[in-house]
Formats: structure tokens, sequence, C-alpha cells
């Protein structure tokens, strides 16, 4: 008894905080996107999501693009990380997670210099007798950009998990007869499964709802869901809408949350 | 095998590295442009810690972080042995989950409901300023208590329950336990924790852009408002600082876990690689306390001022909100507007920015700002009036009035001069690169010249990008007519193709490096632009095009209502309306100006060019039905070009 009521004592504070600046929040959201400009109840703001069918297309298709990508980027370059000597991966480890402590701005806006028209890439191949290339303001620079802002996001908990590996289940496997290629199909990714969800879900959520990213590299071509959020709560005073459309990204990332968390589970199944 | 481990390995480094390089590189440009190197020099890394505020935002978000991640430890950690010591499996989980929300849902979701909830409950007790600092920190705490939970979790489980019993078995009262047992051992995990929550609050943009309020700025958003225009190589030298000093402190972490992996052989030894650490700590810890302390102070007023200023608010705070790089901010020598101030009245002045008339009066409508001084735009100035924001002008209190030139008196938006004082004027024309362009053109129509698909510019902004269409239609720009608006979408259609960017001030960048061959914009920052490339040629189209003036007011939210009024006559003072129009570059309504000898700009051709023989047009507030009609098609508009 002495116990619990010291241990809802303890908890009293964060309860009390989470309800009011989390779970009340996101009730005041749903308020705002079931409500019009005078607070009378509606459903035309859901109805008007229609309209926006096309920009929710492009941010589950760009971000979903730069999350495969960091990942084909990132396992192998986890992979071979973990191979080097144990002293040599702190110091890669320290020089991954070093870029995410700059600004996220200032890094996509030095990419923005690099990719201009006639910024780094294009003095290169203009130099070389090429055609400069018009990057800026294509969908491939918007998910550039993801890729570049998010890829450590990726490749830390992918190393984590294997760096971790319980290398008797390598040398078992060998034994057993399995090549290298097969050892890692095999054995290697299946069991750093683990690392690749909460990677992909790391990468995923952010670039689905990114707008800082598609208003640089995208030069105001493109629009995503961030964008549109951003333009409804900043300049169109359309709180309702925005907060309509936040309600449609927090249950696409729920959904999707969800799927992996279910094919995350019949795995474990399928392993015991 | 193992060379292409090497190779991939190290394009992925280069992959991550370039865009640092390329901002440290440009942190050593003697020119001002991010893009055009023009000769080493440490002018920025100087500037940075003499003019501008830059400074301040940097002790803003230290102070930020620092206060947030504290709070959230002290919070995470009493929640995080509460949750652990849970007898009930189903509550553990309720509480695990909620903690998961704030880490699960997009930062962005995370901000609008944090905004959302402050201006709802704003409203409901009828406060005027409901966001501020407070609300900020509030945000903080709320998306760092999660990581300070996550990592303490982990080392609860590890310690063992025994030692805390055995601890109370030979007779420790349960508090000394918990302090002397069970803290210990979770240290760790708080110590990481606590960096943890630092780090997300120093770098946090998205939650704080929807839950700050007027009286404060952390650097991430000033970095925003600088990207909006150009990003001055200062930036980039408080970038590379901040780097190094990240750097220092990460090496040394790595050093004093490597030491502590070793320590059984070499405990006799010299322990260099502490040493180095602890250099290493001493020199970070010495660059953050100087960032919180550091003050600029030797600053000397020399002007002679037309009206007297007393020292009767000092004290109080003024809260300015204005255009990005609209006031002299005393970089490049110019005068600091708002020191100056600061120093003559003793008021302390909060300045921040907004990018366009409409968020200006988003922020505004919310309810959850107040401002003393706004600068918005003639069409918004009668939308501001209309729907009662703005309070009336006290001109008795404003001395200087009588140096607005008479033509900018009684203006269409406000023709009592009741609510307004003219700040800029200038009117939009087409910027060109002579050595991309063919001939001399005079006309919109080379927007849509197919020749230079790819290097033209558009606003992006519905009501100018408009604009540039209506001009060449012949239309009213101010027309209600929809079919009218249909046409302009049309042409704009026809456009997108050949587009290279849809820009606000990102225009200042794309045609100083000569990034883009054609932009229309304001003739006052062709000026600015001309100056960094001499290529740039300007000219105003025969159709026709818009006129504006940017005009100084006091919303009805004001709190410091006479402060407000000094600041305004302040700013008429010959003096510090030459700064203003030397640093902006836009005509100046004020007769001082325009007359002054020592005036850069006297009688520039282009600002104060003699009556033109091309059709002006102001912009007109239009009625909420045309706003949405136009809104959507220009939606449309960019949806169609992607």
């Amino acid at each position: 008894m002495k116990k619990s009521s010291r241990n809802v004592l303890l908890n009293t504070p964060y309860v009390i905080w989470s309800a009011l600046f989390v779970i009340v929040p996101l009730g005041i959201v749903a308020y705002y996107a079931f409500t019009d400009a005078d607070g009378t109840f509606t459903f035309n703001n859901i109805k008007n999501l229609g309209n926006y069918g096309s920009t929710i297309a492009d941010s589950l298709i760009y971000s979903f693009v730069a999350t495969i990508i960091c990942l084909i980027i990132a396992y192998p370059f986890a992979y071979f990380l973990a191979n080097f000597s144990e002293n040599s991966q702190r110091t890669l480890m320290l020089l991954v997670m070093l870029p995410m402590w700059m600004n996220l701005l200032i890094r996509t806006y030095s990419w923005m210099n690099i990719l201009e028209q006639n910024g780094l890439i294009n003095n290169v191949l203009t130099r070389l007798g090429l055609e400069p290339v018009q990057f800026l303001g294509t969908a491939g620079a918007v998910i550039f950009g993801m890729i570049y802002n998010y890829l450590p996001y990726m490749i830390i908990p992918i190393y984590n998990v294997i760096s971790k590996l319980d290398h008797s289940l390598l040398d078992a496997a060998s034994d057993l007869g399995c090549n290298s290629f097969q050892r890692i199909i095999k054995v290697i990714i299946p069991l750093s499964k683990p690392g690749i969800l909460s990677g992909i879900a790391m990468v995923f959520v952010p670039s689905v709802s990114t707008f800082y990213i598609s208003q640089k590299l995208g030069s105001g071509k493109i629009l995503l869901i961030g964008d549109t959020i951003e333009r409804f709560m900043k300049t169109s005073y359309n709180y309702n809408m925005g907060a309509a459309l936040s309600l449609i990204l927090m249950a696409l990332i729920l959904i999707s949350t969800f799927i992996m968390n279910k094919s995350a589970r019949d795995d474990k199944e399928l392993i015991v | 095998m193992k060379i292409f481990n090497r190779i991939f390995t190290a394009l992925v480094f280069l992959f991550l590295y370039a865009p640092l390089f390329v901002m440290m590189f440009f942190s050593f440009n003697e020119g001002k442009s991010t893009s055009v190197f023009e000769g080493f020099s440490f002018r920025w890394y100087k500037e940075l810690f003499t003019t501008g505020d830059t400074m301040t935002a940097l002790r803003n978000t230290l102070v930020l972080a620092i206060c947030s991640a504290a709070i959230a430890t002290v919070i995470g950690t009493i929640t995080a042995v509460g949750i652990h010591g849970m007898k009930s499996k189903w509550g553990k989980k309720v509480l695990l989950t909620v903690n998961d929300i704030p880490m699960m849902n997009p930062d962005i979701v995370t901000g609008v409901s944090l905004m959302l909830l402050f201006v709802f409950v704003g409203r409901l007790i009828g406060l005027s300023n409901s966001l501020s600092f407070t609300t900020l920190l509030i945000s903080h705490i709320t998306f760092n208590i999660p990581y300070v939970i996550l990592n303490i979790m982990p080392k609860l489980r590890q310690t063992d329950i025994h030692l805390v019993e055995a601890a109370q078995d030979l007779g420790c009262p349960p508090v000394t336990a918990f302090f002397k047992v069970v803290l210990p051992s979770i240290s760790s995990g708080i110590l990481s924790g606590a960096v943890m929550a630092f780090t997300l609050s120093l770098d946090d943009f998205i939650i704080s852009y929807y839950t700050v309020g007027s009286d404060f700025q952390t650097l991430p958003l000033k970095i925003y408002a600088m990207t909006k225009k150009t990003v001055k190589p200062d930036m980039y030298a408080l970038s590379s600082l901040m780097f190094i000093v990240i750097l220092l402190l990460m090496v040394a972490v790595n050093l004093v876990s490597q030491d502590e992996k070793k320590k059984p052989q070499r405990r006799h030894t010299f322990p260099a690689k502490r040493v180095v650490a602890g250099i290493m700590t001493v020199i970070v810890v010495i660059s953050i306390i100087f960032a919180l302390t550091y003050e600029n102070d030797d600053y000397e007023s020399q002007i002679v001022y037309r009206s007297t200023y007393t020292q009767e608010y000092a004290g109080t705070v003024l809260n300015v909100f204005n255009w990005g790089e609209y006031i002299s901010d005393g970089s490049d020598d110019s005068l600091n507007v708002n020191k100056e101030f600061e120093k003559l009245t003793g008021i302390k002045v909060n300045y921040t920015n907004y990018e366009s008339n409409e968020a200006m009066y988003a922020k505004l409508k919310s309810d959850a700002v107040s401002y003393d001084i706004i600068i918005p735009s003639d069409y918004m100035i009668a939308r501001l009036i209309e729907e009662n924001m703005l309070t009336k002008l006290d001109l008795s209190k404003i001395d200087n009035y009588d140096l607005i030139d008479e033509r900018y008196k009684g203006l269409y938006f406000d023709e009592n001069d009741e609510y307004s004082i003219p700040y800029t004027v200038g009117l939009v024309g087409i910027i060109y690169n002579t050595t991309m362009v063919e001939g001399t053109p005079d006309s919109w129509s080379i927007m849509w010249d197919e020749k230079y698909s790819g290097q033209i510019l558009q606003f992006n902004n519905s009501r100018d990008g408009f604009m540039t269409a209506q001009c060449l239609l012949g239309q009213d720009l101010n027309s209600t007519n929809k079919a009218d608006w249909d046409a302009a979408a049309e042409l704009l259609k026809e456009q997108s193709p050949i587009l290279g960017a849809r820009v606000m001030d990102e225009i200042f960048n794309k045609m100083e490096s000569g990034n883009a061959a054609i932009a229309p914009y304001y003739a006052g920052d062709f000026l600015t632009m001309q100056e960094v490339n001499p290529d740039l040629e300007f000219f105003y189209p025969k159709e026709g095009t818009n006129v504006f003036v940017d005009s100084v007011c006091i919303p009805s939210s004001v709190q410091n209502y006479e402060a407000a009024l000094m600041y305004i006559n302040f700013l008429l003072e010959p003096e510090i309306a030459l700064a203003n129009a030397e640093y902006i570059c836009y005509a100046s309504p004020n007769i001082s100006v325009v007359n002054n000898d020592n005036y850069s700009l006297k009688g520039d051709p282009y600002l104060y060019g003699t009556d033109a023989d091309y059709p002006t047009q102001y912009y007109h507030n239009l009625d909420k039905e045309t706003r949405d009609y136009y809104e959507a098609l220009w939606e449309e508009i960019i949806r169609t070009s992607s």
C-alpha cells in the first residue's frame, strides 16, 4: 500500500503534464478539425481534404522512396562499420552523429548552394564539358534532401543491432555450410530487423511531415503535406484546415506504425 | 571487397560532410554571398561578435535549452522511477504509450497541437499574449521528457532490486536508499538523457516555430528567417564555431570512455587522455559561458535628434514585428537602429520578423501574441482597419510627422491618416542579368519567353504571382471578376514549365550568383543585388506594374502604446530614416532623407524617377470570396507544375 501510493505520487507530475500538454492538445486538434471558423461543428474540413489527395500522395511517395534509399545506403554502411576495429568504430560513429548536431536548416541551405544552376556540381559538370543539370525544384532534389538529413537516423539503429550480434550464431551458420552471402541473407538481416524497423520509422516520420526541405530544395514548385499545414497555420489563417491535415498526417503515421509493428510481431512468431 | 567497403564508407562520409565543408569554406568569404567566393577573410567572425543580434539569438537558445533540459530531466527521472516501481502492468503500458506520443508524432503535429492549445486557452481566458517564452519552454519540456525517460528506464531495469532491499534492511530509510543506491546506478542514464534533451532543444526548429511568441527568438528561428532572404556568412561562421565546439566535446567524451575501459592497467601511467579530455571540456564550458554572458556594449551614439526623448518608459518592453532585413541593424558599419533606440530611451526592443503580409496577419489574428509596432503594406492596412485590428495614432506625440512627403498623406487605405505612417514606398519591376538576356526587354512577356526556360523566377506568393499575369493581360489588379482570375491562372499555368523556381527573398542569392536570368522584384532590392552583381539590370514593364506603400502601424493588441509612439517618432528622425533608407534601399517618403545630400541614393532614377509613363496600381483589400477563389487557383497552379 505504502509503496504503491509512493509510485502514484512520483507519477503525478508527469501524468498531469502529459495530460495537459500531450493528450489535451491532440483533442484540440480534433476539435479544430471538426469545426469551422465560428466554432460550429462541421465535416467540411474533412471533405475538403479530398482536394489535397495529390499532395498527400506526393508526400507519401517521396518519403517512401527516401526511406528505401536510406535503407539501401545505411544497411551496408552500418555493416561495414561494424567490421572496423572497436576504436575506429567509435570514432566513425561519432563522425556519423556529428552532422546531426548542426542545424538542419543550415545544412539544407548549404546543399542549395551546391546544387544551384551554377553551384559546385554544375561547375564541375560544365568544366568537364557537360550540360549543367537543373537539380533544384525537382522531386529528386526533395528526396535527396530527405535522404541527406535523415540518413544518420537509419544508420544508428541498424549499426546498434549489427554491432551487438552474437558472433557464435554467425560461426554456426558458416559451420553449417552457409557462404558469406547466405550468411548475410539468412542470419544477419533477419536478426537486424528491429534496427531496420526503427530506422524506417525514424526516417519516414520526419520525411513525410517536412516542409523546410521541400521549400528550399523544391524551389516553390513542390507542395507536401507539411508545406500545406504550414501555409494554413502560418499564412492563410485557416486553423481548421491545418488541424484537419494534421489529423490525417497523424492517422497515416499511426497506420504505418501499426502495420510495421504487426509485421514485426508476425516475424517474431515465425522465429519462435 | 575490402577496398570496395572502404570506398563506400568514404563516399557516405563525403555525402554527410559536403554541405558542412561548403559552409566552413564560405564562412571565410570576404564578400556577402554564400555562393560566390570573393577572397579569404575573417570578416564574418568579427561581425558575429560586433554587430547584429545573432549572439542574442544564440544566448536565448542556450537559456532555453538549459532550462528545458533541467526541468525535463527532473520530471523524467522521477517519472521513470515511478513507472519502474509500478505493479500494474496495464498502468505501466498506458504511461509508456503516452510517453511515446511526442516521439512518434511528427514534430509539425506536436507543434500545431501545442500552438492550438495555447491559442485556444488564451482566447478562453482572454489573454492577449498567450504565446511567450513560457509556452516555448513548456513545449520544449514536453518533447524532452520522453527522451529522458527512455534513457533512464533501461538503467533502472539493470539495477539490482536486492541492493535496495539490502540497504533498507540495513536501516536506510527509502529516500536515503534511493539517493545512495538507485541514483548512482542510473546516473549515466540521467546524464545521457539530459544531454539528449539539451541537444534536441538546442536544434529544434519546427516546434518552436509554432509555439514562439513575440518576445523571444532562438537561433534556428533566426536562421529560418535568414534563409528566406540571404543567409549571411556570419551564420556560417557561427555554425562553424559551434561545429568545432561540439567536435571537441564529443572527442572528450570519447577519450574518457576509452580511458575508462583500459583503467586497470593504466592506473600508474600518466592519464594523458583524461587531461586532454579535461582541457577540451574546459574549452567547451568556457565558450558556453562566454556565449551566455557576451554583451557588446561599446556603443556610442553621436546622433543629434530633432525631438527630445525621455527615459520615462525605461525598463519597459517594446515588441516590434517587421519584415526581414527591413531595418538598419548594424551590419556593414551601418547604424543599429534598435540599439540606438534602446540606449536613448532605456526601452528594450524585441524585434522579430515575418515574411509576408499574410503571415503577419495570421499571427496577429491568432490573438496569441501582442505586438506594439507592425509595418504592413497598403492593402493589408485596409484589411486590418476594416477588422478593427489597428489602434489610432496620437499624432500630437509624433513631432516628426511633418517630415512625411505630402504625396504620401491621405492615401487610399487610410484617407485621414489616422492609423499609419509611411515607412517605404516602391514599385515592382523586372530584374535581369545582362549576360544572359539579349537586348533590352521592356515587357512582362519576357517572363513567358521560352528562350530562358529554367532561368525565370516567379513570386512564391499568390497575389504577387497573379499580378505579373494580370499586368500582362492588362487587367485591373483588384478585379472581382472570376473570369479575369481564370484567365490570369491560365497564363500562369502556361508559364509553370519554364520556371526555374518560385521564390520570395531567396531571389537575392539566385540573382546575385547568376543562377537565374529574370525575376520580378522590387526596385530597392534590385539596387542591393546590383551591388553584388553588376551584370544585373532593371526595368519597369510598359504594361504597368504594382506600387506599394509599407506603413508603420500600432495593432489594437498594443501593450506599450506610449513607447510605440516614441518609436515611430524615432523612426522618422532624419538620421534614423536616412540609415534605414541606405540599408533597405527602398524609396523613402521622408523629405529629410530625399533632400539630404549625404544620401547615396538621392534622386536615383529607379527609386525616385520622374513620373512614370507606365500605369501603376495599388493592391486593394479584396473580399473573402475573391481571395479564396484566387488562393485555390494558385494552389492548382503550383500542383500542376510539380
